[in-house]
């Protein structure tokens, strides 16, 4: 089925065209809501209600841009909506509390490649790792995301500093990116590349 | 969107690693997906389990209304015609009293407060003129409620009913129902008689009415006997000549169920996408049959049917049955869902196509997480057919018969082989909604001293249709082997 008929099928709330968009896309979004959520279940959950918008939605999709991009912006939406109803959120993005937190070797899990990176994202603290995943992942602004988390511009700034310093460090000591004494650069570990 | 995003190298390299992770998701999510946007999907099941419970109660009421074929109200209107009779002939005589009016007031006036026993005297075969009711002095909303504004509650001499009549009738309903609503007419005159409300205020039962009850059949007198005897005599049930031709039939078939499976479609040669070279690469020359591991299951079937004889040795049939079909398929389920494909028809060019799915089982039969798919339906038939009586008389026959079966599949589990045959998939939507099945069977039937045949024997039963709907490339024909257990018995 190309993409053409399935959004055909799907506006017109055919059931196979919806279980093949669906198919399509699914597995990727499961992977962007995972990395908000606080475990697969609650990933399903945004997954489900994810689709569900993009399911009734769909008609306001005027093929500009990529349909998988404009799947993923809702289904995003969808993620942070659910974090928001989640009081304890609004405080985890609002307090900037890195200094406090020191990241056991522990808790880093031994899982391979992107799987690997999307564990190590997930052990970030819940405010750290939303900053970090809309800013560097998903592309939005520090403006939007103030706006998207009902946060100052400056908060989300400084959260993601902190974020990427964490997650730096995660990834330095679980050997999976490498980082030159003086230098700003990373490089990736043969096992990511 | 900020346009520098990716200027820096661990930017970057979190947005490459990040958007190349992939999970598949659990069925649970599309099944919950699929629920929330086809709500009214449901509906069919439910129609068809209400029209079930409908059906058994019109069975049930059915059979009850043949048992008490005349209500109690039809014999208290009897009973009121007969005494009519019964006094014109000289056995007793009405008596010549002003009107009764139960609607103006709610009780009986003063002065009729006198003994139920004055209403009724048996040695003098006479009628009084009272409808009085109890030493207590019951009140007529105790047993009847009238509908005080209608002019038709009164009861008076122009409506030709004595108060001998009202006295057989207020004798009559406590038969009844203490809560029951009379509707009845006049016998002379055709006019309705509006409700008569009996009320349970007390309950007529417990008011100490002296007035002989008319089970109290030792207190009659011999011509009162002798009038109800024939009365009796003469209005005996009538008996429709349908339900002399006709019985009911529940049956029950306990069955092993076994499925064909052929593949009606193949994937072009020439095809050039990716998927097709896994396909193509990875078919497994071995026959159909030997690619799966399926094993029979138990099914079921239940129902009920009419029997009506058509002559002597031939009778026609048709009823409502329920069947569950099953067999199992031995697989093994997979630690993390695999993406594979569904080989399908294009239904507007005939080609087959590949349509990416995802799968939790894979096609093979290792011990390791080795698991038995249950690939079953829910069907709802009006089978339809004749009974051929073979052998037998008396008691002890033999029959041969056939249905034919429509179909209505409300609901099942549906495990599809893959394209590559490599997996299988769940996937409910390629389950045809209707289908068309026979059965073919013979049975001895024995008729038991109080009246009830009852039947045994093998039946086979076969669905001619494919249990997948015209887009799979596969096609599947269910067939059973089972005895068949029912009970018939009179309407």
């Amino acid at each position: 089925m190309t993409e053409e008929q399935m959004l055909a099928g799907t506006i017109k709330n055919n059931a196979a065209a919806q279980e093949a968009l669906y198919n399509r896309f699914s597995p990727r979004m499961l992977g962007v809501c995972y990395r908000f959520a606080k475990n697969r279940e609650d990933a399903e959950d945004m997954l489900q209600e994810g689709f569900i918008k993009v399911f009734t939605q769909l008609h306001q999709y005027r093929n500009e841009g990529a349909l998988e991009g404009w799947i993923r912006r809702i289904v995003v939406h969808t993620c942070i909506n659910i974090l928001k109803k989640n009081k304890k959120f609004a405080d985890s993005v609002d307090i900037i509390h890195a200094n406090s937190i020191h990241i056991k070797e522990d808790f880093i899990p031994s899982i391979m490649q992107a799987k690997q990176v999307v564990e190590c994202i997930r052990i970030l603290p819940l405010g750290y790792r939303t900053v970090l995943n809309l800013y560097a992942i998903e592309g939005f602004s520090h403006r939007e995301i103030g706006q998207l988390l009902d946060i100052e511009e400056s908060t989300s700034r400084s959260q993601y500093t902190r974020a990427k310093a964490m997650l730096e460090e995660i990834l330095v000591k679980k050997d999976i990116i490498q980082k030159y004494p003086g230098k700003k650069t990373l490089t990736r570990t043969a096992a990511i590349r | 969107m900020e346009k520098n995003f990716y200027t820096d190298d661990f930017e970057s390299f979190l947005k490459d690693t990040a958007d190349n992770f992939r999970m598949y998701p659990s069925k649970k999510v599309w099944h919950g997906l699929y629920n929330d946007l086809h709500p009214g999907r449901r509906w069919p099941s439910l129609a068809v389990c209400l029209l079930l419970i409908t059906a058994i109660l019109f069975i049930g009421i059915s059979n009850n209304n043949s048992i008490n074929n005349i209500s109690h109200l039809d014999v208290s209107a009897n009973i009121l015609a007969k005494s009519k009779r019964y006094m014109s002939t000289g056995n007793a005589t009405p008596l010549k009293d002003n009107a009764i009016n139960l609607a103006s007031n709610s009780t009986y006036p003063a002065n009729t407060n006198k003994k139920a026993a004055d209403l009724y005297n048996p040695s003098a075969n006479n009628y009084q003129t009272d409808l009085s009711t109890t030493a207590s002095g019951m009140q007529v909303n105790h047993g009847i409620e009238s509908e005080a504004a209608s002019p038709s509650t009164t009861f008076s001499k122009e409506d030709g009913i004595s108060q001998t009549e009202l006295a057989l009738v207020l004798n009559i309903v406590p038969l009844v129902d203490n809560n029951m609503e009379l509707k009845t007419r006049a016998l002379k005159t055709g006019k309705e008689i509006t409700k008569l409300n009996l009320v349970n205020n007390p309950p007529l039962k417990n008011i100490d009415i002296n007035v002989p009850h008319i089970k109290d059949i030792a207190k009659f007198t011999v011509a009162d006997r002798s009038w109800i005897e024939d009365y009796a005599f003469h209005n005996k049930a009538a008996v429709s000549k349908w339900k002399t031709h006709a019985v009911f039939q529940y049956y029950i078939t306990p069955s092993v169920g076994f499925r064909k499976l052929n593949k009606n479609n193949e994937l072009p040669s020439g095809i050039n996408a990716t998927t097709a070279l896994l396909v193509t690469n990875t078919v497994n020359p071995l026959p159909l049959k030997d690619k799966v591991s399926q094993s029979s299951a138990a099914n079921l079937e239940t129902g009920g049917m009419v029997l009506y004889s058509l002559s002597k040795n031939l009778r026609l049939k048709g009823g409502f049955q329920f069947n569950y079909t099953n067999y199992n398929v031995a697989a093994n389920e997979l630690k993390h869902p695999n993406q594979t494909t569904l080989l399908l028809n294009d239904l507007n060019t005939g080609a087959a196509i590949l349509e990416p799915r995802i799968s939790f089982y894979a096609n093979s039969t290792t011990d390791e997480d080795k698991k038995q798919l249950k690939n079953n339906t829910l069907q709802l038939s009006i089978p339809i057919g004749a009974d051929y009586k073979l052998a037998g008389k008396n008691n002890l026959k033999w029959y041969a018969g056939a249905t034919l079966q429509p179909s209505f599949i409300a609901g099942g589990h549906l495990y599809a082989l893959s394209a590559d045959e490599k997996n299988y998939i769940e996937d409910p939507t390629l389950l045809r909604k209707w289908n068309l099945n026979a059965s073919l069977e013979t049975f001895l039937s024995y008729k038991t001293i109080n009246g009830v045949i009852i039947s045994a024997g093998p039946q086979f039963r076969y669905q001619f249709l494919s249990t997948y709907d015209k887009r799979f490339t596969y096609t599947e024909k269910l067939y059973n082997f089972g005895v068949k257990l029912g009970i018939t018995t009179n309407f």
